[in-house]
């Protein structure tokens, strides 16, 4: 079941299904491995999301968390 | 290798240590330019490997060649030899941080698709072992085709072995798309380059598959390498190209970075792996509590109140050696060279007005080794993350925090740090806002004025009146910043907002050398660049407030019966003499407009040499009370400023509302022509330098009048 | 007002100054505002990146 990245839950292992943003924040996340297929896991959800995607952690925007469907792992 | 000397790139991610390998293999042996025709600084230096000097570029920290930013574009850009001048380097070491492989590798495919020889160098492979992760270097080299070298730049063995490694290079040039696009891509890649990059455009043979994948991940192209007249075509190709990659079930914007991230994932999944995950666990803690929505936001001001206080405090011992030092050596000078103008010039123009300056040489060294420290944690980049839900508010972007940050050590960075802000709406309202932060410059003027009026009260033990006055004007600029941004985000136009995406690097100790050596290097530009004005303008003013040589009249019992304005009993002829020279002259033309904010004509004066640069105020101030001095006396500043008295009216010159009003006054004018230079530049208009010179000293002017006012009515 | 070996230094200094303090503030800034940025610098730039 998929669920934008903003209602994750902190600890929660999520997998990156859909990236639903401007294509320009697409670009910049794939970029950053935010890729649909990533696995990762939600370190902070308050407002801001801290995304740990591997070894890199992203610090996203929760207007852009809104727009990034992943799914629990 | 060959024994000719090599054009050496270093390019990777940013927080990967690029520049402390930079450091080490140039060591004092480098040199900071800009970038033809931008102001992004270019690193260049040589080293000696093998025997042989070789020419090493830093290039600024990139995660993509597909550029959005300008840093990333200047990375491309000398990779593909665009900059003229700049031969296509020899060879590109593309430095990643192996506690991150997967992602740094990105990079590294798209450097390995330009046709330069590559060397990978896994970086941090000490955090990496800490962290659990082990990697095998040649497992890595054989997937990718590239050598493939693992160290930690903090060791000098390592570094020794990345020469050993450079030096035996057979400058191979690394296979190109290794990563193997599938066919629908190559053919819209081919598509493309045949009908469009290569008759229609100047891009070198080695960076059209790049340029192609970019234009279909992208759908535009970048005008600055393509001729306008043929925007069409290129659109159409584009288009065309973009849909052949559709037809082939591929998302033309997703397609090249899947692609790559699946041939890393093949080359890293044998290559490394993750046996325990301590050290993570030890950051997610850290992270836990310095970015939480409540205890960020006190943790972040708490660093700033410690790093404001330290700053204030721990320099004062080295300012009062600086002090003595210039005390002395102004009398030593005086003591030694036959009487006469040089000797005057020399002791209260030169000596007084650059010992006012230097003297806060440890201030501004405090000041930036405390910048490179948070930087070199990781802590700037939480501090933008807690910030951001606030800048958004008030108008400006998470992103705006690093540059407001560098704001403190100096406006110009800061400036050009906005680069960083991909949206112009955000970008103007930094810029705008920016000058607001207390900058280094400032720092002189306001730990005058603290330092002799604000008594050094003790409070809650560890905190001092003085500290804490010093961190509310920090606090002062960082809230008028804050209300012009608020104001500014009504005026402009709202259009495409950015999101805040950001990437946290893990925790680290600073690299202790690269920290002193930039701190260094920074208070070196201080000496020198603000040194030369101080010297200049002193002089100048020590020549208008020396002439024209006027005699003080004799008193006589007749002069003494009505009042001379122009002649005081109790003044001295030094003093006389200022206040009839072309600076007093002018001095008392500007004073009644200076006057309702509590200043005399000696602080005009100051105030005017100040729009050159803010720190040259202090020294304007030093060399105007030195010449006033009576021959023998020889004092601080502080102390001639505490005993200025006004010669008409008998009180002291500065009261405590006097000091807080210049202190607002500093805090809040666009004083600095560097600035105004700056932004002309980064906006391409007189339009933003000219309003923002307008507001910020129509505001000071203001705010120093209220002050003022009420402050001496109390 | 007498002019010796002292006047003559100060007064060469000072000349050495004006000058360098005309490059710095005046001629300087007026050759780097002619300089036109290559990068995004806005609606007022005609490129983009």
């Amino acid at each position: 079941m998929m669920h934008p990245l903003s209602n994750g839950k902190e600890g929660e292992e999520i997998v990156v299904r859909c990236l639903d943003c401007h294509c320009d924040d697409v670009c910049r996340l794939n970029e950053l491995g935010c890729v649909e297929g990533a696995q990762g896991r939600i370190i902070s959800n308050q407002k801001n999301v801290i995304l740990q995607l591997g070894e890199a952690r992203l610090a996203i925007a929760s207007t852009l968390a809104k727009t990034i469907l992943v799914s629990s792992k | 290798m060959s024994k000719e000397p090599l054009t050496i790139a270093l390019v990777g991610n940013p927080n990967t240590g690029k520049s402390t390998i930079f450091n080490a293999l140039t060591g004092l042996r480098q040199k900071i330019a800009n970038y033809p025709g931008i102001t992004v600084e270019q690193k260049v230096g040589t080293s000696i490997i093998g025997g042989v000097l070789h020419k090493i570029i830093d290039l600024p920290g990139a995660y993509s060649l597909n550029y959005k930013k300008l840093d990333e574009r200047i990375a491309y850009e000398t990779l593909i030899g665009s900059y003229e001048h700049e031969e296509i380097p020899d060879l590109a070491l593309v430095v990643v941080d192996s506690s991150n492989l997967d992602r740094n590798l990105y990079l590294a495919t798209q450097v390995m698709d330009l046709g330069i020889p590559v060397m990978l160098i896994l970086n941090m492979s000490d955090v990496a072992k800490g962290k659990g992760i082990s990697i095998n270097p040649d497992l890595i080299s054989n997937s990718l085709g590239v050598p493939v070298v693992a160290i930690s730049a903090k060791n000098k063995s390592d570094i020794d072995q990345l020469k050993q490694k450079i030096s035996e290079s057979d400058l191979e040039v690394p296979e190109p798309l290794k990563w193997g696009p599938d066919d629908s891509l190559k053919e819209a890649m081919n598509l493309l380059i045949n009908e469009w990059i290569k008759p229609y455009t100047n891009i070198p043979e080695s960076a059209r598959s790049i340029e192609a994948l970019r234009l279909i991940s992208e759908g535009e192209f970048n005008n600055a390498f393509y001729q306008f007249e043929k925007e069409e075509k290129g659109k159409s190709t584009i288009k065309k190209a973009r849909e052949l990659v559709e037809k082939g079930g591929g998302n033309p914007m997703a397609t090249e970075v899947l692609s790559r991230y699946n041939f890393i994932g093949e080359c890293t999944s044998n290559a490394s792996s993750i046996t325990s995950q301590t050290k993570a666990s030890l950051t997610d803690r850290i992270d836990a509590v310095v970015t939480h929505k409540v205890a960020g936001p006190v943790i972040f001001t708490l660093v700033l109140l410690f790093m404001f206080q330290a700053i204030f405090s721990w320099a004062t011992p080295f300012m009062d050696m600086i002090d003595l030092l210039f005390v002395e050596g102004g009398n030593w000078v005086a003591n030694t060279l036959p009487e006469g103008m040089l000797n005057d010039l020399l002791v209260d123009g030169v000596i007084a007005g650059l010992g006012g300056v230097v003297i806060f040489l440890p201030q501004i060294l405090f000041l930036f080794f405390f910048i490179y420290v948070l930087e070199g944690t990781g802590y700037m980049a939480r501090a933008a993350f807690v910030m951001d839900g606030f800048m958004t508010k008030v108008g400006l972007h998470g992103r705006s925090v690093v540059p407001l940050m560098s704001g403190f050590a100096c406006a110009i960075p800061g400036i050009m740090a906005t680069r960083t802000i991909e949206n112009w709406r955000d970008r103007i309202i930094t810029i705008m806002v920016l000058p607001f932060m207390a900058c280094s410059a400032r720092l002189p003027v306001y730990a005058l004025m603290i330092a002799a009026f604000i008594p050094s009260t003790t409070i809650l033990g560890i905190f001092t009146l003085q500290g804490i006055t010093f961190f509310g004007l920090y606090i002062f600029g960082i809230v008028m910043a804050v209300l012009a941004a608020f104001v500014m985000k009504r005026i402009f136009p709202t259009g495409q907002q950015t999101p805040f995406i950001m990437e946290l690097p893990a925790y680290k100790m600073p690299k202790w050398s690269v920290v002193f050596q930039n701190t260094a290097e920074r208070g070196k530009v201080f000496i020198t660049e603000a040194g030369k004005i101080i010297v200049a303008i002193s002089i100048v003013l020590w020549f208008l407030a020396s002439f024209p040589k006027t005699e003080m009249p004799v008193l006589t019992q007749t002069d003494n019966t009505e009042y001379n304005s122009s002649f005081d009993v109790t003044e001295n002829p030094e003093s006389y003499q200022l206040r009839h020279s072309f600076a007093g002259q002018f001095g008392k033309i500007i004073e009644p407009v200076i006057e309702p904010l509590g200043f005399d004509w000696k602080i005009g004066i100051g105030l005017i040499t100040s729009f050159a640069a803010r720190e040259v105020m202090v020294g304007t101030l030093n060399t105007i009370y030195s010449i006033e001095e009576e021959d023998g006396e020889s004092s601080t500043l502080k102390e001639k400023l505490i005993n200025d008295v006004n010669p008409e009216t008998g009180q002291p010159v500065y009261s405590i509302a006097t000091a807080i009003s210049l202190m607002i006054f500093f805090a809040l004018a666009m004083q600095c022509m560097s600035t105004i230079a700056i932004v002309k530049r980064e906006t391409n208009s007189w339009k933003w330098p000219t309003a923002m010179f307008v507001y910020m000293t129509a505001l000071a002017y203001l705010s120093s009048f209220i002050a003022f006012q009420i402050g001496s009515n109390l | 007002m007498e002019f010796d070996f002292q006047t003559g230094v100060a007064f060469g200094m000072l000349a050495i100054v004006l000058v360098y303090l005309t490059n710095r503030f005046v001629l300087t800034p007026i050759r780097r505002s002619k300089t036109s940025p290559d990068h995004n610098c806005g609606p007022d730039c005609k490129c983009e990146h």
